[in-house]
């Protein structure tokens, strides 16, 4: 194509001073603006925790409540919202050791105790609920952070209970806040 | 025949000696005319009689909260205990505050420290952008004319420059921006009071905001 080196050389020279401004020059040229937030957003998330325990201390016990039970002998536990997070549900599940079934499980109103086996303090309506050892189930309350609920539970048998209490995404109040 | 200088000289000697003479002297005449043309050149300058001003214009971008009561937390405000399935709505007031037209608004985050909340793309904090012709209202609600600056993006992908779609970006626009801050519904599941691992739950980051746009495309006029 080109007679010699020197050419060549000329040719590429040539080629390259035609095309480099081109290519460069409106990126160079380009202005921009630029603005920052004035200063970062800090932004945190909350927790949901619950869980039993046998006495109302909101102390988080990072295990399943076992509770000693004595043949149709109500007992009293509590169910705590330890995190910052309101809930809406949980999901209990009741085990029992020797064969035991469950008579039921009775809840006052949220903070309020119980005065009697069958009764709450103030008069408060009791709740009582159906559920079958070893078996999930949803209880549909609100519990506020750092508020709890106290229940009874009563077996069939001298056993063990065991106490799980569960949280899901799905069971905490959300709100959409404009601010 | 001359006789001058006690020298003889014949009649076409005398000739040949006028010839070159005479070519001697057209030589010198020339040149100093060639070099006395250089010097004498003239020479036409026309110059406006009024200056001819040349300004440049600007690209200034600014944001600043909304001022309508009750939504004015801006970037500024902390956003606390969030939890999946929260929405938080901030407002802010992007301004082309330059003469000159601008193209191409982009949006980019920074946060720090780097978590869950902005490395999850599904778990993860969730950025949607809405523009209102007009203030937004304090309910969040828009009376002019809504549109969808930015789809839900996650934060994550945010690192990076994402572009706005934004009405209008001459000079002197303002787009009343809605930014929708999210952390999706999620699928965590606490037993007993112990959190899932890779939690969203108790983290906190903190995110700068940074948005960009670019001058017009430059433009030739003849005039």
């Amino acid at each position: 194509m080109f007679r010699s080196k020197r050419s060549a050389l000329l040719g590429f020279c040539a080629a390259l001073f035609s095309i480099t401004p081109l290519a460069i020059s409106p990126a160079v040229a380009a202005v921009k603006a630029t603005s920052t937030s004035p200063s970062a957003t800090s932004f945190s998330t909350g927790t949901f925790k619950a869980f039993a325990t046998a006495t109302q201390t909101f102390t988080n016990p990072l295990a399943a409540l076992a509770l000693s039970m004595a043949a149709n002998t109500p007992k009293t536990f509590f169910i705590e919202n330890g995190g910052t997070i309101d809930q809406t549900a949980i999901t209990m599940t009741i085990s029992l050791t020797a064969n035991a079934a469950i008579t039921n499980v009775r809840n006052c109103s949220r903070g309020v105790l119980f005065q009697t086996t069958t009764t709450c303090v103030g008069g408060v309506a009791l709740t009582t609920n159906t559920a079958t050892a070893g078996v999930a189930k949803v209880y549909t309350m609100s519990i506020p952070s750092n508020t709890w609920y106290q229940f009874e539970l009563t077996a069939t048998k001298n056993s063990t209970a065991t106490i799980s209490v569960a949280v899901a995404s799905t069971q905490i109040a959300t709100f959409t806040q404009n601010s | 025949m001359n006789k001058t200088l006690g020298i003889t000289l014949g009649k076409t000697a005398t000739a040949t000696l006028i010839k070159v003479a005479i070519a001697g002297v057209a030589v010198i005449g020339g040149t100093a005319l060639v070099s006395s043309s250089v010097f004498a050149s003239l020479t036409a300058t026309a110059t406006n009689t009024s200056g001819g001003s040349v300004s440049t214009g600007t690209l200034s971008l600014t944001q600043a909260a909304s001022g309508v009561a009750g939504i004015t937390g801006g970037f500024t405000t902390a956003i606390t205990a969030m939890g999946p399935g929260d929405t938080v709505n901030r407002y802010i007031n992007l301004t082309n505050g330059g003469t000159l037209d601008a193209i191409n608004p982009t949006l980019s985050i920074a946060a720090t420290p780097s978590n869950a909340l902005t490395t999850s793309a599904t778990a993860g904090i969730q950025v949607t952008i809405k523009n209102c012709t007009v203030d937004w209202t304090a309910a969040g609600v828009c009376s002019g004319t809504q549109t969808t600056a930015l789809a839900t993006t996650a934060a994550s992908a945010l690192s990076t420059a994402a572009a706005l779609t934004l009405p209008s970006t001459l000079a002197g626009a303002v787009s009343h921006l809605q930014i929708g801050i999210a952390l999706p519904a999620g699928t965590e599941n606490v037993l007993n009071g112990v959190l899932p691992g890779g939690t969203v739950q108790g983290l906190t980051t903190a995110i700068t905001w940074t948005f960009n746009e670019t001058e017009r495309t430059g433009t030739t006029t003849n005039s």
